[in-house]
C-alpha cells in the first residue's frame, strides 16, 4: 500500500462511515481497507460515532402488536415448535365454508368499498384505547396504491372475505400487492364491539398453520374499515387472513372471529 | 438452563442466547432498542408503515446474523443501529427514485405516542451526550451530518441540495465527524496512537482559522 493512497483514504474515510460517498469513492475506500489496519481501526472509531446520531431522534413508540409478531415471526421460523395462539387461525377465526363469489360480484364489491374508501380513508378513527394508535389511514399511501393498483392491475390480487357467523352482514375484500408485503383490507358491516371488547384485530396463517398477529383497529359507526399494513411474511406465504376481536390492553385475547377468506 | 431473568442480562449476554435460538432473549433486546430502531427508521422515512416493515426487519436480522456478531469488530448498539439506518436509508432512496417523498409528519404526530420521557438512563445519558456534543459543532457541520445520516445524501446530492461548492461538503463532513469522534471518545482511539489525535487536532486548527476568517 502506499503512503499516499493511504493519506487519501484517511480523508475520505469520515464520509465513508457516513455513508456519504460516491460509488466510485466507495470502492476506492474499500479496496484500500482489505490491506490497512490502521484505517480499519479509524473507521470503526468513525462508525460508533456517525451511529450515535441515533440517539439524538425524537422517540415514539412502536405499535404493540410488533413486539409479538416479531416474537412469534422468529419462533415460526424454526420447524417442531408451535408458538401459535391455540394452535393457528382457526382458534382465533373459526373457518366458515362459503361459497366463493364470481368476479363480477367481487367486481362490484370492491367499487362500492372504493368508493367508501374514497370517503373514509381519511377518517380519523376514533377508538376507546390510548394505546391503540394505528388508527390514522395513511390516505397517501392508501391513494398511491390504489392509483398503481388501477394501473396495473397485474401486480395485485384480489380476494373476498366473508362473514365467519350469518348474524351479522359483515363482508370485505383484500387488495394483495404481489410485488411489497402489504395489502389493503376494506370492510364494511363489522358489528359493533361489546362491553369489554377493545379492538378488532387481523390475523394471517401461513403454511405451517400459524396464527400471526398484524394489527388492531377500529372501524367508523356504520362498521366499516379500511386498513393498509405491512405484512410480515411475502404475500405467497400466506394461506389465510381473518379479522376478530380481541380483549385486552393491548388487545391480543381474540374473543370472537368476524372475516375469514382463504387467500390459497 | 439457568434461569436468570433476561432483564438483567447484557446486551452480549442477550445476543448469545438469541445466537442460540432462545427467542426471550430477542425480545428482551427488542424492549430495549425497538423504540430506538422504530424512531430512528420513523425520522428518516417519516411514515409508521415503513418504520414498522424496518423495525421488523432489524430484529429478524438480529435473529439470523446474532452467531455471526463479532463484539471485537463493533459495538452492539452500533450493529444493530447501522443495520436499521441502512435498511431504511435504502427503502428511502428506492422511493425517491421512484418519485415519492416523505414529509408527512405533521400528520403523523398526533397518532403516534411521544416517548422520550420514558427512556431508560442509559440511553438518557447517550441522547443527552449526543446532543451536547452536536451543539458544539459549526451549524453548518450539524446540518451536513444530519443530511447524510437521516437524509441518505451524499456529499455530492448534498452540495446540489444546499447550493454549495463539493468541496466545501467535503470539509463539512470531514472536520464535523472528526470533532463528533473527538468529543464523543474523550480519550482518543485506543492504540490508535498519536497520528490519528494529531491529525484531529490539525484540522480543528484549520476549522479555528477558518472560523475566524468567517
Ligand atoms: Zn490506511
Amino acid at each position: 500500500m502506499s503512503r499516499e493512497e493511504h493519506d487519501i483514504v484517511l480523508e475520505l474515510l469520515p464520509a465513508y462511515a457516513l455513508d456519504a460517498l460516491d460509488e466510485e469513492e466507495k470502492g476506492r475506500v474499500e479496496r484500500h481497507l482489505r490491506v490497512c489496519p490502521r484505517c480499519q481501526a479509524e473507521l470503526r472509531l468513525l462508525k460508533e460515532t456517525a451511529h450515535l446520531l441515533a440517539y439524538t431522534v425524537p422517540l415514539y413508540d412502536p405499535p404493540f402488536h410488533l413486539r409479538e409478531r416479531i416474537r412469534l415471526l422468529v419462533a415460526t421460523g424454526r420447524p417442531s415448535h408451535d408458538v401459535s395462539p391455540r394452535g393457528g387461525l382457526k382458534g382465533v377465526v373459526r373457518t366458515a365454508v362459503w361459497a366463493r363469489p364470481t368476479p363480477l360480484t367481487a367486481l362490484v364489491l370492491i367499487l362500492s368499498l372504493i368508493t367508501l374508501g374514497l370517503f373514509s380513508w381519511n377518517i380519523h378513527l376514533k377508538g376507546e384505547l390510548a394505546s391503540l394508535r394505528d388508527e390514522t389511514v395513511d390516505a397517501h399511501e392508501l391513494g398511491e396504491v390504489m392509483l398503481e393498483y388501477v394501473e396495473s392491475p397485474d401486480n395485485y390480487e384480489l380476494h373476498p372475505i366473508q362473514a365467519t357467523d350469518a348474524s351479522f352482514p359483515a363482508h370485505g375484500i383484500i387488495l394483495s400487492d404481489r410485488l411489497r408485503r402489504r395489502m389493503i383490507l376494506l370492510a364494511k358491516g363489522l358489528p359493533r364491539l361489546e362491553n369489554d371488547e377493545a379492538a378488532y384485530m387481523v390475523w394471517i396463517q401461513d403454511e405451517r398453520g400459524h396464527a400471526i398477529p398484524i394489527r388492531a383497529f377500529h372501524c367508523d359507526e356504520q362498521g366499516r374499515a379500511v386498513l393498509l399494513f405491512t405484512l410480515p411474511k411475502e404475500p405467497q406465504d400466506i394461506v389465510e387472513i381473518g379479522v376478530s376481536i380481541a380483549q385486552g390492553n393491548p388487545p391480543m385475547t381474540p374473543v370472537r372471529p368476524v372475516l375469514d377468506g382463504k387467500l390459497r | 438452563m439457568p434461569t436468570r431473568d433476561v432483564q438483567t442480562l447484557s446486551d452480549q449476554e442477550l445476543l448469545q442466547r438469541v445466537a442460540q435460538g432462545d427467542e426471550d432473549a430477542l425480545v428482551a433486546l427488542y424492549d430495549r432498542y425497538g423504540r430506538l430502531v422504530y424512531s430512528l427508521a420513523y425520522k428518516i422515512l417519516q411514515d409508521h408503515q415503513l418504520a414498522e416493515e424496518v423495525t421488523q426487519d432489524v430484529f429478524t436480522n438480529v435473529w439470523r446474523a446474532a452467531a455471526s456478531f463479532d463484539p471485537k469488530k463493533s459495538r452492539f448498539t452500533t450493529w444493530l443501529t447501522s443495520i436499521a439506518r441502512n435498511r431504511a436509508i435504502d427503502l428511502l432512496r428506492r422511493r425517491r427514485a421512484r418519485g415519492l417523498t416523505g414529509g408527512r409528519e405533521t400528520e403523523l404526530n398526533t397518532a403516534i405516542t411521544r416517548a422520550d420521557e420514558r427512556l431508560s438512563p442509559e440511553h438518557h445519558l447517550q441522547a443527552l451526550a449526543v446532543r451536547e456534543a452536536l451543539e458544539q459543532l459549526p451549524p453548518a457541520q450539524r446540518e451536513v451530518l444530519e443530511l447524510a445520516y437521516f437524509g441518505g445524501l451524499t456529499q455530492r446530492e448534498i452540495a446540489e441540495h444546499l447550493g454549495i461548492p463539493l468541496g466545501t461538503v467535503k470539509t463539512r463532513v470531514r472536520l464535523g465527524m472528526l470533532k463528533l469522534k473527538e468529543l464523543l471518545s474523550p480519550h482518543g482511539p485506543p492504540g490508535n496512537g498519536r497520528s490519528g489525535q494529531k491529525e484531529t487536532n490539525a484540522l480543528e486548527e484549520q476549522s479555528k482559522v477558518r472560523k475566524k476568517g468567517v
